[in-house]
């Protein structure tokens, strides 16, 4: 074979304005921690919002974003609580209405607005055990079964409606959820103590770290007597409250319970959390993400409205933003930043020639010591 | 000699200059390597050592950071996996990664099914070519069989059988011999004398180094990213390759080291009492366990030898509850067990390091700390939050005391290499405060330092009240317990203590095979 005597010129990474600038902005992402990108996307979203609409940044509409951002991320963060353990509930958007529902016909009949909301809680989180034991006893998977408590929930909502909607006004409880609490309004301080809660939970909790546990590898956390069982169910559990309350908050935004409150919010509530940057195996992410997540969603959906888009065209967009982040969280994802930079940057060494090493590095310690 | 240069370019793969960094290890330093058609080339290194790193740049899962990569002297550069193997240079990896719910046959054949003349898959052919592989290999299997339903000794045969099934021109073996009963590594060693003979390059990667000496022309020796040595595969140089993996060993710890070294580390201290740790009477799982009887006592290291495929995992299943069996009495350190769950039985006083680690045994999405602590959360961390700071620091206690190579505990347990996280594994137990523990093939894929090591933890965990069943394939560590139960067909079928081991040696345990 033919010897290559020529000097070894190892390939230089060549730089450029652009991969300076992806550099630069690759360095300061990583400087503001694992959710470093959710603020680079959030403050995107912020500067288009502002450019497509002058009513973007106005405080009110600011304000109308943060209250919407807020069912969101108290959806999301429940969704998120089922997801670490490698689950979905695609029933949060029904049981919301369900809760709705449930809540206005307890006002209605004149109890008192804690108890009312108290019983519309306790149907939340029965529908969030019963998809529990479905999965764990009766071995379905949590997509068919909340699948199907999605369609059942909503069914028992009108059922229980028997009109139109059933109207609220008891004042109670309207400005217990709408009221301004200092200088936020009541959804999104309740939002920032239920993400603040669960984050503590997941984080500082032996029951977060075994709902990470399950997600990671459900036999090791079996193996390791971890009670999976009872956990998953809390998991389910927990989201079905959330979205409970998260309906209790619409119904007091709209002052009326109805069946088709929440539809289409385990979509919201899915992106929310797949946008945060968990994976939908399981075992990734945070309530916080969840909720930056779930604030960069109700960004998207407000742009939206202030153009004037329709429902329809909006339901594209977020199915487009899912798979978007789901691509970027994924492997997939993670490699395709470095595949674009090769192929505009990386001239490839295929050739023949120049690339060779200096074989006279090649030193042989054959033996050395005879 | 010839010149370095010439070398270099008469070799069939090569490596020059090779480099890989992780976040905070350097995987790989500048390797130099290179393997002339029909060689069989070892590498030896610690765990950790890069012998894999090198092993996935090859085979083209990862890139270097810098270097080449040399086929027949050319450089190349490989995109993917599937880039390297149509360059045929084919690796059984040291994680499997065959398709569970696969056949054999359609494992074996993956992506290359041999077709019809209509252009439909051939299976007639698909199956009988993939008997062929396997039989060349010494194993018998039902090809049908889904390949997540064989014993992981099996598994490894099927992998091996894909890897040199193609037309291949290098094989890589990351530790093929690792879960593979050493009666079967015979049957790999003829195969790979016949590859040989065909002018392939081989690289053979083990922590077994009378394999080594047997099998290999060369050794490299890895040590921390770098090839600190090569000597011809010899047993006389068994010395100088310890020397250079290990960085200089006292001459204390290379006695225990040598080759079939008389002095045998005993597991137990030989000091069992009459007290019983674990009973159980007519054992029964239903299809791989036929009644068994078996009684450890405290204090005392229990073996249960056999050759693998002998239900050795359904018997670590069964006892640790992980699966539902039958049984006439079932006692744990003088209590009753009355159902079958880890969780009854660590609450009792029993755990269990699982044959498939990875699978099993590990989270790896999670850090080290938490694996190491997974099971025991509560001890722990007693209150409402986690204590976060003992749990750090019974981490660092055990990556000390099992030499547990990580840039940090906070490291997920997946970025480690494959033998450390087999440490991992164990350290979960031996936190765990659990005083009996079954232990299967304790000290599969650690390298020789590492194995002294863990003799050295489960004897003193002996020491310290513990008592344990060690389920092992190898002989060697069946001869170190305090009493041996054979396992034949779901069967004890005999039992040797120590008396008769000190008397006949090995062959008081390889007499009662069948
Ligand atoms: N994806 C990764 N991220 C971070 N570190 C990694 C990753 N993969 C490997 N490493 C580190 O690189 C080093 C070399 O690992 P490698 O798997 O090559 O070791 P090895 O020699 O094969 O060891 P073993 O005998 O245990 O299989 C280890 O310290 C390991 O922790
Ligand atoms: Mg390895």
């Amino acid at each position: 074979m033919a010897l290559n005597t020529s000097p070894v010129t190892p390939p230089q990474p060549q730089t450029s304005g652009l991969s300076a600038a992806v550099n630069a902005l690759r360095t300061f992402t990583n400087s503001l921690g694992s959710k470093g990108y959710l603020f680079v996307v959030g403050a995107l979203v912020l500067a288009v919002g502002s450019v497509l609409s002058p009513y973007f940044m106005t405080s009110r509409n600011l304000i109308a974003v943060l209250i919407t951002a807020s069912v969101v991320s108290v959806l999301a963060v429940g969704q998120y609580l089922v997801i670490v353990t490698g689950g979905i509930d695609l029933s949060v958007g029904a049981v919301a209405a369900l809760s709705s529902v449930t809540v206005g016909l307890a006002l209605q009949a004149g109890v008192s607005w804690p108890l009312a909301l108290l019983l519309a809680l306790l149907v939340a989180g029965f529908v969030g055990v019963f998809n529990g034991l479905m999965i764990i006893y009766g071995g379905i998977t949590p997509f068919i079964v909340t699948l199907a408590m999605m369609s059942i929930a909503r069914g028992v909502a009108y059922i229980l409606q028997t009109g139109r909607q059933v109207a609220i006004d008891d004042q109670g409880f309207l400005s217990a959820f709408t009221a301004d609490l200092g200088p936020l309004p009541a959804p999104v301080v309740i939002a920032m103590i239920v993400m603040i809660v669960l984050a503590v939970t997941m984080s500082q909790t032996r029951y977060g770290r075994r709902l990470f546990a399950i997600g990671g590898n459900p036999d090791a956390a079996r193996l390791s007597g971890l009670p999976i069982k009872r956990d998953i169910v809390g998991a389910y559990f927990c989201s079905s409250l959330l979205a409970g309350l998260g309906g209790v908050m619409i119904a007091a935004q709209l002052t009326e319970g109805s069946a088709i409150i929440g539809e289409g919010y385990e979509l919201n509530a899915i992106a929310a959390v797949v946008v945060g940057g968990a994976s939908l195996f399981g075992g990734t992410g945070d309530p916080i993400s969840a909720v930056l997540g779930g604030l960069i969603i109700a960004v998207i959906l407000n742009i939206m409205d202030l153009l004037g888009i329709q429902a329809q065209p909006q339901l594209i967009v977020k199915g487009a933003v899912i798979l978007l982040a789901v691509l970027f969280t994924s492997g997939v994802g993670n490699k395709l930043p470095g595949a674009i930079r090769k192929l505009v940057f990386q001239k490839r060494y295929t050739g023949k020639g120049s690339d060779l090493p200096s074989e006279g590095k090649e030193k042989e310690k054959i033996d050395a010591a005879k | 000699m010839t010149a370095p240069a010439e070398i270099a370019s008469r070799s069939l793969i090569a490596v020059a200059g090779v480099s890989k960094a992780y976040p905070g290890t350097q995987a790989l330093s500048n390797i130099d390597l290179h393997i002339m058609p029909g060689e069989i080339h070892g590498i030896a290194g610690q765990n950790g050592a890069g012998k894999s790193t090198l092993v996935r740049i090859l085979s083209g899962v990862e890139k270097p950071d810098s270097g080449t990569v040399l086929l027949d002297g050319l450089p190349v550069s490989f995109d993917n996996p599937h880039a390297a193997q149509r360059a045929r240079i084919m690796t059984v990896h040291q994680e499997l990664s065959l398709m569970p719910h696969l056949s054999v046959a359609e494992n074996i054949y993956v992506g290359e099914l041999p077709r019809t003349v209509l252009g439909t898959v051939d299976w007639r052919a698909v199956r009988s070519q993939a008997r062929e592989q396997l039989l060349r290999l010494g194993f018998d299997l039902d090809v049908r069989a889904p390949v997540g339903s064989l014993p992981i000794a099996h598994r490894q045969a099927v992998e091996i059988a894909k890897a040199v099934s193609g037309d291949a021109r290098v094989l890589i073996l990351d530790e093929p011999t690792a879960t593979l009963p050493r009666h079967d590594v015979r049957q790999l060693f003829d195969l790979l004398n016949q590859l040989k003979k065909l002018g392939i390059a081989i690289i053979y990667i083990s922590h077994h180094f009378d394999e080594m000496y047997e099998i290999c022309d060369k050794i490299s020796v890895f040590r921390d990213g770098r090839r600190v040595a090569v000597h011809e595969a010899d047993a006389s140089r068994h010395d100088l390759i310890l020397q250079a993996m290990l960085g200089g060993v006292s001459t204390e710890q290379s006695a225990k080291l040598q080759l079939g070294s008389s002095e045998t580390p005993r597991l137990g201290v030989g000091r069992t009492t009459g007290e019983v740790a674990l009973a159980v009477r007519g054992l029964r799982d239903g299809h791989d366990l036929h009644g068994i009887d078996l009684t450890l006592h405290r204090g005392e290291v229990l073996g249960v030898a056999g050759l693998s495929g002998n239900g050795q995992s359904q018997l670590a299943a069964a006892l640790f509850g992980a699966e539902k069996s039958t049984q006439q009495s079932f006692e744990i350190n003088g209590r009753k067990r009355h159902t079958a769950d880890p969780a009854e039985s660590i609450r009792l006083g029993l755990g269990l390091l699982p044959e498939e680690r990875k699978t099993q045994g590990l989270a790896l999405t999670m850090s080290v700390t938490e694996n190491i602590t997974m099971a025991s959360l509560a001890k722990f961390s007693p209150g409402f939050f986690l204590n976060r700071g003992s749990e750090h620091r019974a981490a660092l206690r055990m990556r000390d005391a099992l030499v547990i190579k990580v840039a940090s505990v906070g490291q997920p347990v997946g970025n480690l290499s494959g033998g450390n996280q087999q440490k991992v594994a164990l350290a979960k137990w031996l936190v765990s405060g659990v005083k009996t523990l079954i232990i299967v093939e304790p000290t599969r894929g650690v390298d020789v330092g590492a194995k002294l090591e863990i003799y050295e933890l489960i004897r003193q965990f002996v020491e310290d009240g513990g008592s344990v069943i060690v389920i092992t394939s190898e002989i060697d560590e069946a001869l170190m317990c305090d009493r041996v139960l054979i396992l034949s067909r779901g069967r004890i079928s005999g039992s040797v203590d120590r008396a008769e081991i000190d008397e006949h040696g090995e062959a008081a345990v390889l007499n009662r095979f069948n």
